[in-house]
């Protein structure tokens, strides 16, 4: 399989002295579907932001063996006040036909829609068609489904491995969703400043390390109310 | 004038960086003080002092130490004290902050006078000529990284255009108007535009009305020129806004 990337003892520092990556070592291959999970300041956002290269290691390096990388942040930095249009947005960031891309994520009516009138949802649709009309060999996508509703996430995460499949891409998906993540991914990255485990999902789920790491937080739910069911 | 200073006032308030209406006449105010000290060009001083600024702000900016609009406020008090300290040991010079307030464009020389105005061509011309290219980088730095070569270059080159027009505009006009073209007409175009094509059409036109109108209301009522223009430009905001967004 070819490599797209390749991470090599990869630190990142921010000031005065914050170690927020610590030795990485990770590649990623064509076609592959990861999930990148860890808790929050565990470094996920450093890590696909250093991938796409708008952060600089502090160490070790990252080779890159395609300049085709899309990064779709988790927060945009669109200053949705302004009036821009879908259109003008592809116009800018994405190819032509821009009709195609949006028909690809159920956005075609939108093209002449502003884009701070969108949902979270429809907004993060928008931007994998201007990802997929620029045909990356990688998407990186930070946090895709913190605007989606849970009745939302399980369509969008079948439209994301139908675009990955039809579009031959990898894809590294950054969530704290760990359960349906894991689900969709062909490998797993479990991050904690330094990668506390790596591998497919089912030996990460059941490895001591991500046990550890996530089992505290994931208390079972007790039903508690003040009020008799009928 | 108001026209290339409305245009630039779209990516500075895309950018949210209107604070740099503010530092860098105060940057350029310095080089201005020098040059007056030291008999050299008016013009020159104020290329060379916002250019410095621009490129230190924009090194500063990558190291992520300090917010941007911290920085920016920064070389805003820095300019503004510099240039007062500079000017104390100026013997029988009083600060006439007027001239700083509302510009003088009796005090630039005629040389002066055209190197600025060939600076100004020079920018509307790169304006005309890249707009979509500093349109891509005012609206998402993140998808300009990766849609656009050479990003970080492009980025420097758009700020010591905004930097170095906003410091000349300050000598002919004053501090108060470059802010106020900076930053108002973008604000009103885009409560009724539809399109960022129309905001910064729209932007460019209001200022320019209200360049217009503000002279003629000023030359009717003998009311400063400058003044004029910015109350106008506020209470146009003002109206838009109870109008368009009730």
């Amino acid at each position: 399989m070819k490599k797209l990337v390749e991470i090599k003892n990869l630190s990142v520092k921010f000031p005065p002295d914050k170690l927020v990556l610590d030795n990485l070592s990770l590649s990623i291959n064509e076609g592959e579907l990861i999930s990148l999970i860890g808790l929050n300041g565990s470094g996920k956002t450093t890590l696909v932001k250093a991938i796409a290269g708008l952060i600089k290691p502090s160490k070790g390096e990252i080779k890159r063996f395609t300049d085709k990388i899309f990064y779709i942040p988790q927060k945009s930095d669109l200053d949705t006040s302004f009036p821009i249009t879908i259109r003008e947005l592809f116009a800018l960031f994405g190819r032509k036909p821009y009709e195609e891309y949006l028909k690809q994520v159920g956005m075609l009516s939108f093209l002449d829609r502003q884009v701070g009138k969108l949902s979270g949802g429809e907004l993060q649709r928008v931007f994998i068609a201007l990802a997929l009309s620029n045909k990356p060999d990688l998407l990186l996508m930070d946090e895709p489904i913190s605007g989606i509703d849970v009745v939302a996430e399980k369509s969008f995460y079948e439209m994301i491995e139908r675009i990955r499949k039809d579009y031959e891409m990898s894809i590294v998906l950054v969530s704290h969703d760990i359960h349906v993540v894991i689900a969709h991914a062909d490998k797993v990255w479990c991050l904690a400043g330094h990668i506390c485990c790596q591998g497919p999902p089912a030996e990460v789920a059941s490895s001591k390390e991500f046990l550890e790491l996530f089992m505290p937080h994931l208390q079972p739910y007790k039903h508690k109310h003040d009020h008799v069911h009928k | 004038m108001s026209l290339m200073l409305s245009w630039l006032g779209g990516y500075v308030v895309l950018r949210r960086e209107v604070v740099l209406a503010h530092a860098m006449p105060n940057v350029a105010f310095l080089g201005v003080v020098l040059a007056f000290m030291f008999g050299y060009s008016i013009t020159f001083a104020i290329v060379l002092f916002t250019v410095i600024a621009a490129l230190l702000i924009d090194y500063l900016r990558r190291k992520n130490l300090i917010h941007s609009d911290s920085l920016l406020e920064i070389f805003a008090q820095f300019g503004l004290a510099s240039a007062v300290i500079v000017l104390s040991f100026v013997k029988g010079y009083q600060i006439d902050l007027t001239q700083f307030l509302f510009g003088d464009i009796l005090a630039i020389s005629h040389t002066d006078l055209y190197f600025t105005f060939a600076i100004f061509v020079l920018v509307s011309l790169s304006l005309y000529k890249w707009h979509h290219v500093f349109l891509k980088l005012s609206l998402s730095e993140s998808f300009s990284h990766v849609s656009l070569k050479n990003s970080r270059l492009w980025h420097t080159f758009l700020i010591l255009l905004v930097a170095v027009s906003i410091g000349l505009a300050m000598k002919i006009v004053g501090i108060l108007l470059v802010a106020a073209f900076t930053t108002v007409p973008a604000n009103i175009a885009k409560l009724f535009a539809k399109s960022i094509k129309q905001t910064f059409v729209f932007a460019a036109i209001i200022g320019l009305i209200t360049t217009f109108v503000g002279l003629h209301v000023s030359a009717l009522w003998d009311v400063p020129s400058g003044a004029s223009i910015v109350v106008l430009l506020i209470s146009t905001l003002f109206f838009t806004f109870a109008v368009v967004r009730p």
